[in-house]
């Protein structure tokens, strides 16, 4: 009933995309470093699904994206793309279809995407847990 | 490592191992142990990842360093909400939390939660409310004693519910919502309609998708397993916090909203008397406090997507299996709504009757 059950609700959402990019990231760089296979093709299919449900969002289209993506997190992208959002949109359905070929190399425009959404997902979840704390 | 996060990292491992051991050792009652083991395999589990990544050959590397930065910062958080939530709560546990814990097992039981009920403490600064990832309920210290507000602990039941079944509760909801504003906002810019309304009709959509459809959620989810003592509650709560029971902050909808959707849900799970019956009730507040519905209301909070959100939540209910209510059960349900009864047909006498049903339910589960 007070706003901390749905604080608690989104911060958890925040901290799990930010987990789940964060991995991601890490095991491209990993892979790229040592010369070894980076991302199994679950973690490119949930990826996939994450830059989908984040464009599902910022497109404003007619119906809910299949992740729930928080509010905070949809209004820090579009504060930092704003007017350039059509470009942006098309970076992730470009991101997207990368993923989506399992066959192929993550490109460096994909990876900085990715870390893009990480720090604002990172962001989002770091003031939801201190809104929680009224600090 | 030589690295600004070595020794953060460090200190992550000591207070990981803080927590391990003192949840290890830890004696509670049997209504507190399942959310102990729990909480302390979360804690061991969070030790090793940090002992992981101190010795992770990589961890120095500057082109890696923020990611570990990402990392330790999502540890640091689990270690603080493990320490202020459940380590707090379980290490104080007392009899009212025994109690409040074991009348939220049963009202899970009875309305088929699919999953293992959380523990219920009664030591919150914040009226009613839940922390998820850490499987807590925490209400103020009277409400051990008090059952008219027992009502909003299945809203907090709900927060659960709603954050770990979003594809099956949550995203219908959203899209119902996200339809309407789309068709709303077309409609707008084909009836052009000045550009300053239309960003208002955005701003709606943007506050439903954020907080309020959570909050809908859980108030609809609440009035399934309930029905009456959900609406008494909620009508209780306006009258004691509302400022302005049509106004909108981003985190909440508007009670009048909120109490809308709740007669949306009656309508559709119990009888039209009673519906009727809550309907007036609100109607006569209104006129107490003299609130008059704003034109913008029905355009932020349209009644089709209310009912259609009622409709809509009650399916994905059915569809998770949740049990909506039904009287003479003897469950928690039906003692909150012959609470809710009694407080009306004798308000001068219902302390002694609210005591007496209060020291019943304790003798029944074995703390009184």
């Amino acid at each position: 009933m007070s706003d901390i059950s749905a604080l608690s609700h989104e911060y958890q959402t925040s901290a799990k995309i930010a987990e789940e990019l964060n991995e991601a990231i890490l095991a491209i760089k990993k892979a790229r470093l040592h010369h070894r296979s980076g991302l199994t093709s679950d973690q490119r299919q949930r990826l996939v699904d994450m830059l989908g449900a984040v464009r599902t969002r910022l497109a404003n289209e007619g119906k809910a994206p299949e992740a729930v993506v928080p509010q905070e997190l949809v209004e820090r992208l579009i504060g930092r793309h704003g007017s350039k959002m059509a470009y942006f949109l098309d970076d992730l359905s470009a991101a997207k279809e990368s993923l989506s070929a399992s066959s192929a190399t993550i490109s460096e425009s994909v990876v900085s995407l990715l870390d893009e959404i990480c720090d604002v997902a990172d962001q989002t979840a770091s003031s939801m847990f201190r809104r929680l704390r009224r600090r | 490592m030589g690295h600004v996060l070595e020794p953060l990292l460090h200190d992550l491992a000591e207070r990981f191992r803080f927590l391990e051991e003192e949840l290890g050792k830890m004696v509670v009652p049997p209504e507190a142990e399942a959310s102990r083991r729990q909480i302390h395999q979360i804690a061991a589990k969070a030790k090793k990842r940090v002992d992981a990544v101190l010795s992770d050959p990589d961890v120095s590397r500057p082109e890696f360093a923020k990611n570990f930065y990402h990392t330790y910062k999502r540890l640091s958080e689990l270690a603080q909400a493990i320490d202020e939530g459940p380590l707090f709560a379980l290490s104080r546990f007392r009899s009212e939390d025994r109690f409040l814990t074991r009348v939220v097992q049963a009202a899970c039981g009875e309305f088929r939660f699919p999953e293992e009920a959380p523990i219920c403490v009664a030591m919150s600064s914040q009226y009613y409310c839940a922390a998820i990832e850490m499987n807590l309920i925490l209400v103020p210290h009277g409400e051990a004693t008090h059952l008219l507000g027992w009502a909003d602990l299945y809203h907090e039941l709900a927060h659960f519910i709603v954050a770990r079944y979003e594809s099956t509760v949550l995203k219908p909801l959203m899209d119902l919502v996200a339809a309407h504003f789309r068709n709303a906002i077309d409609e707008a810019t084909r009836l052009g309609w000045p550009a300053a309304a239309i960003e208002e009709l955005n701003r709606y959509r943007n506050l439903w998708m954020g907080d309020w459809i959570v909050e809908f959620a859980c108030d609809l989810l609440a009035t399934f397993a309930t029905r009456l003592s959900f609406a008494w509650s909620n009508l209780r709560l306006c009258a004691r916090m509302s400022t302005d029971v049509f106004g909108t902050v981003k985190s909440h909808p508007a009670d009048a909203a909120r109490t809308e959707a709740i007669l949306q849900m009656l309508a559709l799970v119990s009888d039209s008397k009673e519906h009727q019956f809550i309907e007036d009730r609100w109607a006569e507040l209104l006129n107490t406090i003299g609130a008059v519905e704003p034109q913008v209301f029905r355009i932020a909070y349209p009644k089709i997507l209310l009912r259609n959100l009622a409709i809509q939540a009650k399916q994905s209910f059915e569809v998770l299996g949740l049990k909506p209510y039904t009287s003479n059960e003897e469950t928690i349900a039906d003692l909150l709504n012959e609470a809710w009864k009694h407080f009306q047909s004798h308000p001068e006498s219902f302390a002694s009757w609210e005591k007496d049903q209060i020291e019943a339910l304790q003798k029944q589960y074995g703390l009184g």
